[in-house]
This record gives structure tokens, sequence and C-alpha cells, in this order.
């Protein structure tokens, strides 16, 4: 899993029928200590139902698919936690 | 998932008896601001698009995950049609 920052969504009228109730959305990975972004933007389906600006853990690749019920679904690339906070380097 | 807008389709007349039924599309990759990245694939339409439309593009082995095309040699579908992209304080139609 990464962190990664919602920065949009797509408007989509016509998705595979497996597709159906989900959204996308954009993220861009950030490095979490500097805070930066990190690398282009991508798109990943949102199962969680996030909103835009918030901190993200996504999934990518085939691991993906796991976030749903029998794995039956083309995406490679899922949001699957909102991040409330980081503590980096503190103990407790 | 990438975006990218079909340019083309593909014709064959000899191919792999699994890809009976699938439509084969040229996709080139989009970038977030709606500008072309270098990048074109060959991905197979589950929807039923046209060439000049915009759409969503799975790669890898996830594309196996459906029905369709469960163990066959694909590694590249498209799976929505998308018409715009939101940000917090712009749009961009495609």
């Amino acid at each position: 899993m990464n962190p990664a920052k919602v920065i949009g969504k797509t408007y989509s009228e016509f998705k595979n029928p497996l597709l159906k109730g989900y959204g996308f959305k954009i993220l861009q990975a950030i490095n979490v200590e500097t805070g930066k972004p990190e690398g282009r933007p991508f798109y990943a389906i949102d199962p969680i139902k996030v909103a835009i600006g918030e901190l993200v853990a996504y999934e990518e690749s085939f691991q993906a698919t796991w976030a749903f019920e029998d794995h039956e679904i083309p995406i490679d690339c899922a949001i699957t936690a909102i991040i409330d906070s980081l503590d980096i380097g503190k103990e407790g | 998932m990438i975006i990218g807008r079909v340019i083309g389709n593909v014709v064959s007349v000899v191919k792999d008896p699994s890809y009976e039924g699938f439509k084969l599309m040229v996709v080139k990759e989009m970038d977030v601001d709606g500008s072309f990245a270098e990048k074109s694939y060959i991905a197979a339409d589950l929807i039923g698009v046209g060439v000049d439309e915009t759409v969503m593009v799975t790669n890898g082995t996830s594309s196996r995950a459906t029905e369709e095309t469960h163990e066959k040699p694909i590694d590249s579908v498209i799976i929505a049609k998308i018409n715009k992209l939101i940000f917090i304080d712009s749009e961009v139609d495609l």
C-alpha cells in the first residue's frame, strides 16, 4: 500500500457493468516525510467513497481486485483506506 | 488504470482463437490535463467504444479478472468511457 492525495475525480457516463456504483478518483502520490508530490497523477477506483483533498492509501496491480468480494472486477488500482494521521519517527 | 483516447482499431485476420468476439482498439495515453503522452496500447474493448472517444484502460493481470477475458492472452482492456475530469478548482472536458 502507498499513500496518496486525492486531487480530483472523473465523470463517466458509461462503464463496464462490473464497475456499477463505483467512481474513479484522481490520485497524486506524495512523499510522506516531505509532503511533496511524487510522479504523475493516476486513477483509482473508489469503493470506500473518499472526498477530494483527503490523504488515502491505495493498492496497485492485481491485488487491487481483492478489495472486492469475488475479485471479478477489471481494475488495477483501488483506494483501500483513508489516512487520518501519520506518526513518523515517534513511538506509540 | 490509465486514461487515453481511442485513435484507431486493429484489423487482424490471423489471430489467437480466444480473441474472437473482441474488438481490439488502439489507445493513446493521456495526461490529466488532456494532453497526449508518448505511449499507446492495443486494448480489448469490453464495453463498445468508438474512435475519438476517451476511455479508461486497465493493464496487467487485473484485465483478466472478468468472465470474458478469464484465461485469455489479454493484458489491456477498456473498462469505461470518461467524459470529464473534475479537480477542486477546475474541470477538463475530454
